[in-house]
This record gives C-alpha cells, structure tokens and sequence, in this order.
C-alpha cells in the first residue's frame, strides 16, 4: 500500500464513499441482526438459571446485586 | 478472560456461559466449492481463522473437519476464547472418483451445520460441476448463500488498484455474471430467494454484504456468535486502495465508529437503563 500526496480525483473519492457507505449499512444491519440474537440468547440463560435451583444458588451466592445486574442488562 | 467496567463476578458468569456455548456447539459453517474457488481465503478473510490455502496448481484432496480456535474481545472486554467449526472438501472437482466420497461426507456433515457457504469463482463459466453437486445435496442443505468470489478478475480485467473497486465495464460484467449463476444455481436451494454475493476475500471488495448474507441466513439464536469470531472492518476494504493520500485516508477512518464491539460502556448504559 502506497499512499500518494495527490491522492483520487473527487470524482474517485465519491465511488469510494458510496461503496464505503453501503459496506456500512451492511455492518450495521449484520450488528443489529448479531445484537438482537445476542439478548435473547442471554435471556434464555437467565431463564434457565432461573429453572434450575443449582446454579441459581451459585448466582446468589455471588451476591443479589449482581444477578439484578444481569436481569437488567437483558431487559 | 478479564473486563475493564463490569463487576469482575458478573464478567466471570458471562464469559464462563458465552465459551460453553462455544465450546458445547460452535458456529459451524460448511463450504462448499471447486478446488481453487477461494474457499480458505474466504473464511480466512472473514474470521481470522488462519487456515491453510491450497497452491493453485493442485488442491490437497482430502475432507476437513476442523475447529479452530479464535480469540474474541468484543463482549466488553473480556478475553473471550471461541470456536469456528469447518466442513470443507479442499479438493472438489479434482477427480470424480473422490468427489463421490467427498458429497457423502458432505450429506452427513450438512445437516449440522448453520451455513451452507458455496462459492464459485466469476470467471469459471463452467458450473455444471457446481448444478450436479448442488442438486446431489439439494435435500440436506441447510440455508445457502452463494458467494462469487475473484471478482477482480473479471473481464476486461481492468480493476481500478486506486479504489479497490471494479471498473465500470467489470461492475456491468459481474451484474450479468450475478445473475446468471442465480438463475442456474438458486432453484436447487430448498429456501424461495438465495442471495449470490460478488465479492472478492483477496482485496475484502464487498466482504460486508457476504458476511451479512451468512448472519442472515444463519439461524436466529445462534447468529451472534459469528459477530464474535468475525476478523474485519470496512477499514481492510479501504487499506488496499493504493490511491489514497495519507489525509484522504484518515479522513474517512475517521467517519468508523472505533466501537465494533459490544464496548463496556454499551453494555452499562443497558444496565442503567
């Protein structure tokens, strides 16, 4: 990679921002898409912990504050 | 595994349930395509998993099933260790003899996986290879995405090295190219619309758009998990076009958020919240 002091015409620069631009948007709506399968997936975890007395005991045992913390972060 | 700003139990509980998840059932991709396509650059490109890529005389001939282990930051932080699980026949097409083997392998690998990714290169106007297997293990894919990969070496072979992007008289190929391997390879997939992605993982020319095609099509509750093992930014695009001068560069790095990541001051506003 060499960078040139003159650099690309405006007529270059604007090709590279409009592909710039969509490879964002597709970024953007993959991290959307991830973010959202992410929550739900925590949600599901706090459920199970939930359901199963074991390792809701290990969770409280690690303090009250802390679990609340979790279920605030998945709401 | 360590985080900067969440209470070191409540980081430990998380990281300690985000790694069983990888360690009990990776993401799990199965790639399919001739011998030469670039299938190892493709998953190399996307997810940093340093696989080897075959010389371009001859293919290496033998079925993978390899996991691969990649490191992940982007949960606030903490030092995350995941997986990515491949199914791939290196050498596809090389001999029919083997490819027979090869798709059996492949029926029984299939159905586990969360993607199909098959790639086909631009220029190989050949496909029927591609229509025979396709149709061969039409019944077993899970959701396809086809990628078309070697864009830059489309016709008139003119890529623009300044831009990183194709001329104008490659973007009016590859659209025709596009569409042609739709027409005549989609309606083998199980699934009524499959997207085919022209891209190229050498120069990371529309990686983007051939990662959100995998997230989309990867089932709901696991696709973040591909967020987590993913290896790139529109920055690798924009780092190989030779053109731009040193301001013009920073000026549109400047324009990408730093956070690609769940950042752990994202995930305190949602504790706030």
């Amino acid at each position: 990679m060499s960078d040139k002091p003159d650099g690309l015409t405006p007529e270059q620069l604007a090709q590279l921002e409009a592909h710039w631009n969509q490879q964002e948007d597709a970024k953007d709506e993959a991290r959307r898409l991830t973010w959202t399968s992410f929550l739900d997936w925590l949600k599901q975890q706090t459920d199970l912990l939930k359901r199963n007395p074991g390792l809701f005991e290990q969770i409280t045992q690690i303090g009250p504050a802390l679990l609340t913390q979790l279920l605030r972060l998945i709401a | 595994m360590s985080s900067s700003s969440l209470p070191p139990a409540l980081a430990e509980t998380l990281a300690g349930a985000i790694e069983h998840q990888f360690q009990v059932s990776p993401p799990t991709i199965c790639v399919i395509g001739l011998s030469g396509v670039g299938k190892s650059s493709t998953i190399n490109s996307m997810f940093g998993a340093n696989r080897a890529v075959s010389a371009t005389i001859r293919g290496t001939s033998r079925f993978d099933a390899e996991t691969y282990d990649i490191e992940s930051t982007k949960v606030a932080g903490l030092r995350l260790n995941c997986r990515l699980r491949i199914y791939d026949a290196v050498g596809l097409g090389e001999d029919i003899d083997l490819d027979a083997k090869y798709l059996r392998r492949y029926k029984s690998h299939l159905p586990k996986c969360d993607i199909a990714l098959w790639i086909v290169a631009a220029r190989n106007r050949a496909i029927a290879l591609d229509q025979q297997y396709l149709q061969q293990l039409a019944r077993v894919l899970p959701n396809l995405v086809i990628g078309l990969n070697q864009v830059d070496l489309v016709e008139p072979l003119d890529w623009v090295e300044s831009t990183n992007l194709p001329s104008a008289a490659q973007q009016r190929a590859i659209a025709v190219i596009a569409e042609d391997r739709k027409t005549k390879l989609a309606r083998y997939a199980r699934q009524g619309d499959v997207a085919v992605i022209p891209y190229s993982a050498l120069r990371y020319y529309n990686l983007q758009s051939l990662y959100l095609e995998c997230v989309r099509s990867a089932p709901a509750a696991r696709r973040w998990m591909f967020d987590l093992i993913k290896s790139f930014s529109t920055a690798d695009w924009l780092a190989r076009a030779k053109g731009l001068s040193v301001a013009q560069r920073e000026a549109f790095l400047e324009k990408q958020p730093t956070a690609d990541a769940i950042e752990p001051a994202a995930l305190a506003r949602l504790i706030d919240r």
